[in-house]
C-alpha cells in the first residue's frame, strides 16, 4: 500500500495558499476590526478608524481619522486623530512583541462633534460589563466638594409672606414637651419628700426628747454611786437628739440638691427653645450657605470634577503599564471565558517587553476655529517616550510633555508634563499642568440642572501638580482667578450684591487620599470677605423671620415656665420650711451643766 | 461533509486497511479537541492530506471530538494550568519558549490549548488502537447484519445510491 498521497500535498498547499491570500487581502480590515474592538473596550467608548493600511513587507501601519467617542456625550469625540503612522520592529515581532520605534500623531483635536452616535454597540457593552471590576465603577473624590449645592433661596421670599404662627402650626416643640412633663417631676419630688418627712422624727417627737433631756438635766443625782447610770441615760438621750439633728441636716442637704437639679433642668428650657428655632428653620428648608460653599459652587465643583476625570484617566492608563516586578517573578494570570482558557505569562528574560512605544510625537490640528466647549489649540506639540507594558524590563520611566497655546487667545500658554515610573513595585508618577491666562467666557443662562452661580468671565492662571506613590495621592491645583465676573441666576438673586464686585481671588484644591478613595480639600482667599458679607446678608434677610419664630415659641412656653418655677419654689418653701423648723427644735440649751460634772459630761458643755 | 461520511461507510465495508480508518479518526481528534485556529492544526492537516489516512474518518472524528471538547473544556484548562504554572521543572522550558522567536505564536502558554493538546496526544494511541479494534470487530460481527437490514437494502436500491455510485465511478476514473 502506498503511504504517500501526493494529491493531498497539493490540496494542502492550495488550502494554505488560499488562507494566506485571504489574509493578505483582508488583513487591513481584520486588524482594523480587532483594534477598534480592543480600543473600545479599553477606553469604554466607541473607537472608530477611518482607514487602516498595514504594509506587511515594510511592517508599517498607517491609520487615518481615528475617533474616540466621549462616553458621556455620544455625539462628541473625546479625541480625534487625523493621522497616526508607525513602523513595527521586525526582530521583536518574531517573538510576538510589538515595538514601535517612532510614532507620528498628527492633527490631534479634542471634543469634536460626531456625525453618528458614539455609543458602544450592545455586544461591546456586554463585554465591557463583564470585564468591569468593582474598583472600576468610578473614582469619586470627597463628596463635599463634588456635590456642594446652594440652598434654595426662593423659599425665603415665600416664607417671608407667612406669619411665624402659621409656620409653627402643627410643629411639636421640644421645649413645650419638656415643660409639659416637668410638673410630673415636681409632683414626684413632692411625694418622695412628703414620705421622707413622715419617716423623719416629727416635731412632737423632737420636743418630747428635748423636754426629757431638760428634765433629766434638772434631776442630777446627789449620790455619786448613781452618777454613772445617770450619765449613761443623759448620753443616750443626747445621742438620740444629735442623730435626729444629723438626719434632718442630711435630709435638708439632699432636698436642696434635688431642688437645685430641678431648677437647673428648668434652665435647659432656654436651650431647647433655641433648638426649636433651629429645627423649625431647618424644616422650612432655610439653610445658610458658608463662604466655602459659595466658592465651591462657583468654581471648586468644576475643578473637582476635572480632577476626578483626570484621576479616572490616570487609573485607566496605569492599568496598561504593569508595576515593576523582578524578572523571575511571574505575573498572575487573569481568568477568561470558557473554551478560550487563559494566557499564562512567563518572565521576559531578555530582549524587549511585550509592548514598547519608544517615541511618539504629537501635533494638534492646525487652524482650528474657536468653538464653544471645544478644547482647541492654535499650536500644540509634544512627545511621549518609553510607554511600555513592562517598565522594569525597559529600564526607563515613561516621559511625556505637551506645549502649546489655545485658539483665539483662549490661553496664552499651555504646558502638560510628567513621568510614569513603574520600574519598581511601588510606582512613582508625577503630572504637572500649567496654563497661563486661560480666558473664561460663558454666555447664556444656566440649564435647570446647572449651578445658579457661574463664573461668567475671568482670567485664570492654573498651576497643578499630582504625585502618585503606589496608591497614595499627593497633589494640589492652584488657581489665580483674575477679574472675575459672576453670573447669578434668579434663584440665587439674593447673592447678587455680594458677588457683584468680587475682586480677584485664588483657589486651592488639595488632593490627597488614595487612588480608590481620593479626597479633595478646598480653600480660597475669598472665604474671609465672603463670610462677613454672608453674615450681613443673613442678618438682613433671615433675622426677622428667625426672631419672629423665637418670639412665638417664647410666648407659648414662657407661661408654663413661670408656672413650673413657682411650683418648684412652693415645694422648696414647704419642705425646706418644715425641715428647718424641725431642725430648730433639736438645739439643746447650753451652759447649764450639773454641778460637779464640769469637764466630763459632754452634754452639758 | 456527507461525501466523506459515505466514503467512510464504504471504506468500513471495503477491504481498506483498518489502520487507515483508525489513524484518520485519531488524527481528527487533535483539531477536534484543540482550538481550530491553533498553528499545530496546520501540521495535522498536512499529515491527514499527505499520508494515506481516511479523510472521512478524520472529519467525522473532528466533529465528534469538537462536541466532546466543549464538555471537557474545564478539564483541559486545569491540565494546562497545572503544566504551565505548577510543574516547577517545566518552568525553565516554558520561559525559554516564551522568549524564543516564533514559538510564542503557537500559543503554547494558553491553558486550554496546552491542556487539550497534551490530552489529545495522550489519547492518540488509545483512540487509534480502539478505532482499529472497532473497525475489525465491525467487519467481523456487524457488517453482514448491516447489509441485511431492510433499510440498507432499500437505500441501495434507491436512485440516490445508484446516482452516487455512478458519480463515484466517474470520479475514480477521472482521478
Amino acid at each position: 500500500m502506498k503511504m504517500i498521497r501526493w494529491s493531498g500535498l497539493v490540496v494542502f498547499i492550495v488550502i494554505v495558499g488560499l488562507i494566506t491570500i485571504f489574509s493578505l487581502f483582508f488583513l487591513d480590515g481584520i486588524i482594523k476590526g480587532i483594534v477598534e474592538d480592543r480600543a473600545s473596550l479599553a477606553v469604554g467608548a466607541k473607537v472608530e478608524i477611518g482607514d487602516l493600511r498595514f504594509k506587511i513587507f515594510g511592517l508599517s501601519v498607517d491609520i487615518q481619522n481615528l475617533q474616540v467617542a466621549n462616553p458621556e456625550e455620544p455625539m462628541r469625540n473625546s479625541v480625534e486623530i487625523g493621522s497616526l503612522a508607525f513602523d513595527l520592529g521586525a526582530a521583536p515581532l518574531l517573538k510576538k512583541k510589538i515595538v514601535i520605534e517612532r510614532m507620528k500623531v498628527l492633527d490631534l483635536a479634542w471634543n469634536t462633534p460626531r456625525k453618528t452616535s458614539g455609543a458602544l454597540p450592545l455586544r461591546l457593552q456586554k463585554k465591557l460589563e463583564a470585564q468591569k471590576k468593582p474598583s472600576d465603577l468610578g473614582v469619586k473624590a470627597e463628596k463635599r466638594v463634588e456635590e456642594c449645592v446652594l440652598p434654595n433661596f426662593s423659599i425665603l421670599a415665600d416664607l417671608k409672606k407667612r406669619s411665624p404662627e402659621e409656620l409653627l402650626k402643627g410643629v411639636n416643640l421640644r421645649s413645650a414637651a419638656f415643660l409639659g412633663d416637668y410638673p410630673k417631676k415636681v409632683s414626684a419630688a413632692k411625694e418622695t419628700w412628703e414620705k421622707r418627712l413622715k419617716e423623719l422624727p416629727t416635731r412632737e417627737d423632737i420636743q418630747k426628747d428635748v423636754k426629757s433631756f431638760q428634765a433629766l438635766k434638772d434631776q442630777r443625782p446627789k449620790d455619786l454611786a448613781q452618777l454613772p447610770a445617770y450619765l449613761e441615760k443623759v448620753n443616750a438621750l443626747q445621742k438620740k437628739i444629735n442623730d435626729t439633728q444629723k438626719n434632718l441636716t442630711t435630709a435638708q442637704q439632699e432636698f436642696q440638691t434635688e431642688m437645685n437639679h430641678l431648677k437647673t433642668s428648668l434652665q435647659e428650657v432656654e436651650k431647647l427653645k433655641d433648638a426649636d428655632v433651629k429645627s423649625v428653620m431647618a424644616k422650612l428648608g432655610v439653610q445658610i450657605p458658608s463662604a466655602t460653599d459659595l466658592i465651591c459652587v462657583l468654581l471648586g465643583k468644576e475643578v473637582a470634577h476635572k480632577v476626578n476625570w483626570a484621576l479616572g484617566m490616570y487609573r485607566k492608563l496605569s492599568q496598561y503599564t504593569s508595576k515593576g516586578k523582578p524578572k523571575e517573578e511571574k505575573e498572575n494570570p487573569k481568568p477568561v471565558p470558557r473554551m478560550k482558557g487563559m494566557d499564562v505569562r512567563f518572565p521576559i528574560t531578555r530582549g524587549y517587553p511585550d509592548f514598547l512605544l519608544e517615541l511618539a510625537e504629537f501635533s494638534a490640528r492646525p487652524n482650528m476655529k474657536k468653538a464653544s466647549g471645544v478644547f482647541a489649540f492654535e499650536k500644540l506639540a509634544g512627545e511621549l517616550r518609553g510607554l511600555t507594558s513592562h517598565p522594569a524590563i525597559y529600564g526607563k520611566p515613561t516621559l511625556f510633555r505637551l506645549n502649546g497655546s489655545m485658539v483665539g487667545n483662549l490661553a496664552k500658554d499651555f504646558a502638560l508634563a510628567g513621568q510614569f515610573d513603574h520600574r519598581k513595585t511601588v510606582a512613582e508618577d508625577r503630572i504637572d499642568l500649567n496654563i497661563k491666562e486661560l480666558r473664561i467666557e460663558q454666555t447664556g443662562t444656566a440649564g435647570p440642572q446647572e449651578s445658579p452661580l457661574r463664573l461668567a468671565s475671568a482670567l485664570l492662571n492654573v498651576n497643578g501638580s499630582l504625585g502618585v506613590k503606589g496608591e497614595a495621592l499627593d497633589g494640589r491645583v492652584l488657581l489665580d482667578v483674575l477679574n472675575p465676573k459672576v453670573a447669578v441666576e434668579s434663584s440665587a438673586a439674593i447673592l447678587g450684591d455680594l458677588l457683584k464686585n468680587m475682586g480677584s481671588f485664588n483657589l486651592s484644591l488639595a488632593i490627597g487620599g488614595t487612588l480608590d478613595q481620593p479626597s479633595l480639600g478646598l480653600s480660597s482667599s475669598a472665604t474671609k470677605p465672603l463670610t462677613s458679607g454672608l453674615e450681613n446678608l443673613v442678618q438682613k434677610e433671615m433675622k426677622g423671620l428667625q426672631d419672629g419664630i423665637k418670639n412665638v415659641i417664647s410666648s407659648r412656653v414662657d407661661k408654663d415656665l413661670t408656672a413650673n418655677r413657682n411650683e418648684v419654689s412652693g415645694l422648696e418653701k414647704l419642705i425646706q420650711g418644715e425641715l428647718s423648723s424641725r431642725l430648730g427644735l433639736t438645739s439643746l440649751p447650753t451652759g447649764t451643766a450639773p454641778k460637779g460634772t464640769k469637764g466630763f459630761l459632754p452634754g452639758f458643755k | 461533509m456527507i461525501q466523506p461520511i459515505i466514503s467512510l461507510i464504504r471504506m468500513m465495508h471495503s477491504e481498506t486497511d483498518p489502520r487507515q480508518i483508525s489513524l484518520g479518526f485519531a488524527l481528527g481528534m487533535v483539531p477536534g479537541f484543540t482550538p481550530l485556529t491553533s498553528p499545530h492544526n496546520l501540521l495535522v492537516l498536512l499529515v491527514i492530506l499527505f499520508f494515506r489516512v481516511n479523510i472521512g474518518a478524520a472529519m467525522l472524528s473532528w466533529g465528534v471530538f469538537k462536541i466532546l471538547a466543549f464538555v471537557l473544556d474545564p478539564l483541559f484548562h486545569q491540565i494546562g494550568l497545572f503544566l504551565l504554572t505548577r510543574v516547577g521543572s517545566l518552568q525553565g522550558l516554558w520561559t525559554a519558549f516564551y522568549n524564543a522567536p516564533l514559538v510564542p505564536y503557537t500559543r503554547f502558554n494558553n491553558t486550554v490549548l496546552m491542556g487539550s493538546l497534551i490530552f489529545s496526544l495522550l489519547a492518540f494511541y488509545p483512540v487509534y488502537w480502539g478505532g482499529k479494534f472497532m473497525v475489525v470487530k465491525y467487519r467481523e460481527i456487524f457488517m453482514e447484519r448491516f447489509n441485511r437490514l431492510k433499510i440498507v437494502q432499500v437505500f441501495k436500491a434507491s436512485d440516490v445510491y445508484k446516482w452516487y455510485s455512478r458519480y463515484s465511478k466517474v470520479r475514480r476514473l477521472a482521478g
